[in-house]
């Protein structure tokens, strides 16, 4: 397969041609896919997850910064659940790490929830193979961790980051997130000077 | 923290703790620089740690029922959904639905007899 060929030589119109078709079914886009699965499973999936507004996007872009800087390259899928209330945010994140738009070795893509059929968690997964057999050595999926689709995407990866304000929430609403979903790491990008001191352990 | 007290050692696969990071404000790039490195160590250690402990195949294998989940799903129930919406028959369902002269289970099941006959 010709495109299967572009994508593992690392060409990311190729990749961004085939994560659209796989999204509007284009037949041809599926036997891609199964093409590509037997050379997928080199990439560490990290999956970023936290409520809206809790900085998963500053962070996403801050720890693109750090991998670039260890010689790791990154991919990243940004997964925007279509609000029906504000018509959604899709080019939010695109906008929030549009520095990084230059580097070969960054390749970032927005998803979003579509219509009817849903499938959401297997458009993310189909795009994380994708990304791997571009040859990114880690691929950052961030999603608002709310609601049944959104923890199916959070079990493709294989460590999971829950980011979380100090200082929202009661004490135990704040630890019962934090370990019901048996996150890796929690972490806040919001200032925290006015936060009580038992919010530090949010 | 005070709930990952109260859990018993043995829920921490491979002795991993969940640990608790906090990050500086982004608007202070010294200390949110400095989080970030060792947020990205931390990420790396734990992958480190998950090869070590032989507990990556288990990430995988989680992974794996997700994939195939999915994939069952989008190839048994798109095409019943999509020939419905796509003949019309979907709405006129809803209607029915909404004007209460069917319940959406029974549609349903219908829909379910008609389609996947030889499971039920």
């Amino acid at each position: 397969m010709e495109t299967t060929k572009k994508i593992k030589d690392g060409d990311v119109r190729a990749a961004s041609r085939l994560i659209r078709n796989l999204e509007d079914r284009i037949p041809e886009a599926k036997t891609t896919i199964k093409h590509l699965f037997p050379l997928t499973g080199k990439a560490h999936v990290i999956g970023l997850t936290g409520s809206p507004g809790a900085g998963k996007s500053t962070l996403t872009d801050g720890l693109i910064d750090m991998f670039r800087k260890k010689g790791k390259t990154v991919g990243v899928l940004a997964v925007d659940p279509t609000s029906p209330f504000t018509g959604g945010a899709i080019l939010g994140d695109r906008i929030r790490m549009q520095r990084h738009a230059e580097d070969p070795g960054v390749f970032v893509r927005s998803l979003a929830t579509r219509g009817a059929l849903g499938g959401l968690a297997k458009a993310v997964g189909d795009a994380i193979h994708v990304m791997d057999v571009l040859g990114k050595d880690i691929v950052i999926v961030e999603t608002v961790g709310t609601g049944q689709q959104e923890v199916d995407i959070i079990n493709h990866s294989h460590t999971v980051l829950v980011v979380l304000v100090p200082g929202m929430g009661t004490r135990f609403r704040r630890s019962r997130r934090a370990s019901s979903r048996s996150p890796t790491y929690s972490s806040s990008t919001r200032p925290t000077a006015r936060d009580p001191p038992s919010s530090r352990e949010s | 923290m005070a709930m990952l007290d109260m859990a018993p050692p043995s829920s921490f696969q491979g002795g991993w703790r969940p640990p608790i990071m906090k990050v500086e404000s982004a608007f202070e790039p010294t200390g949110f620089n400095k989080a970030l490195e060792d947020i990205a160590n931390k990420i790396e250690e734990h992958h480190q740690h998950l090869v070590q402990k032989d507990m990556i195949g288990s990430r995988m294998r989680r992974k794996a029922a997700v994939e195939l989940n999915e994939a069952i799903r989008a190839c048994i129930l798109e095409p019943v959904l999509q020939k419905l919406i796509g003949s019309g028959e979907m709405e006129g369902m809803i209607d029915r639905v909404m004007k209460k002269e069917v319940d959406p289970y029974s549609v349903a099941e219908d829909i379910a007899k008609r389609y996947l006959e030889g499971c039920l």
